[in-house]
């Protein structure tokens, strides 16, 4: 996309020159889906918090490599894969417990007590509780690169050649990775899928 | 033939008014594909309706913060790289400037010593008015190689005592 019609690469050629409050604006409006990147790859509240921080320092310090001709939230989105899976190695090569991660004998609890917007009568309320936790352990379940691919399409911010750029493989493949992960989550969210039941009245 | 695109990428996303319609329309004249569509957009449903992570009041400014820290960080090694230099380097290219000066001088005054020997030696050879013909010594080399002269007669040196 053409930086003039890309405002947030206009935004980029801001930092560039130093424009903090042009920082700012990108950092808010990016924040929530680079954190939920984040935390449902890492699975662990502070360290996604972290991390998601440290996207937006490495945004900065990059300013200046920054291409416009590129789509600054595809550039985001590649520099917030790169850090998880650095993190991912970083614990696979120490591997440790971490304070916020589900026990064994806490299996059937969900991963993080999330403030729900929406208001729902109890029996859907806990439908819908149930429901998340169940998808929130099948996307945990997932291979790293099909659980990105989902991520990432779920957004609707990038179209699937970029997501496709983002993980850095052929659009085909790309696709194919978005398929097999939700034939995983459809097959272990059978019964949800078919009865409908969790869907709330809008 | 509907216009409807029902390849299946197009249910991983939220449709647009439009394409729910079509897609309506396109489930009404193939029947067997409804379960399958509707496990699909049932499943893209869920994915979006899925909470977002939660994200500090002060997410922001603690990035702000962060990136502030970094710049800082970033000026640091330049004043410590000269400050290094100055407390550690500096001194030691003084003391080994000294010990090299000193070198040089020791060499000097060496090869001066040595200059001035030779001098001496070959005003000692100037000095010769004239050495023996080379004629002189022309079978010294076949009297040496002649058999081992006999040793010290002990006999004859007891008798000359």
């Amino acid at each position: 996309m053409p930086p003039s019609f890309d405002p947030d690469a206009a935004l980029m050629l801001r930092v560039k020159q130093g424009d903090t409050v042009a920082f700012a604006e990108l950092v808010e409006k990016y924040k929530q889906p680079v954190m939920n990147l984040a935390y449902r790859t890492l699975r662990d509240a502070t360290e996604a918090e972290d991390l998601a921080q440290n996207v937006f320092v490495q945004v900065y310090k990059s300013a200046a490599r920054y291409q416009t001709t590129a789509k600054f939230s595809t550039w985001l989105f590649t520099i917030a894969r790169n850090l998880c899976l650095n993190e991912i190695r970083r614990r696979s090569r120490h591997p440790a417990e971490s304070l916020d991660a589900p026990h064994p004998e806490q299996e059937d609890q969900p991963l993080q007590q999330f403030e729900d917007k929406k208001t729902f009568s109890p029996p859907e309320s806990l439908l819908q509780g149930e429901l998340e936790q169940k998808i929130e352990r099948a996307l945990a379940e997932l291979p790293e690169n099909q659980r990105s691919a989902l991520l990432l399409c779920r957004q609707d911010e990038l179209s699937y050649e970029e997501i496709a750029e983002v993980l850095g493989c052929s659009l085909s493949a790309t696709k194919s990775l978005i398929h097999r992960g939700r034939e995983t989550l459809k097959e272990r969210l059978k019964a949800y899928l078919r009865s409908g039941e969790w869907k709330s009245p809008e | 033939m509907n216009e409807f695109d029902p390849s299946r990428e197009k249910s991983w996303r939220k449709l647009t008014t439009a394409e729910e319609a079509e897609l309506r329309a396109w489930l009404a004249v193939h029947p067997e594909a409804r379960a399958d569509w509707e496990s699909e957009t049932r499943l893209t449903e869920i994915l979006g309706r899925l909470p977002d992570a939660p994200v500090p009041s002060n997410f922001t400014a603690r990035v702000l913060q962060a990136v502030e820290r970094e710049q800082a960080a970033a000026g640091r090694p330049q004043r410590s790289r000269r400050a290094w230099f100055v407390r550690l380097l500096l001194p030691r290219a003084a003391v080994a400037a000294v010990i090299l000066g000193v070198g040089i001088l020791t060499y000097h005054e060496h090869e001066a010593t040595k200059r001035a020997e030779v001098a001496q030696g070959v005003k000692v050879v100037v000095g010769v008015s004239s050495l023996p013909s080379p004629e002189i010594l022309q079978d010294f080399d076949t009297i040496r190689r002649m058999s081992p002269t006999p040793g010290p007669d002990p006999e004859l040196i007891a008798l000359m005592k």
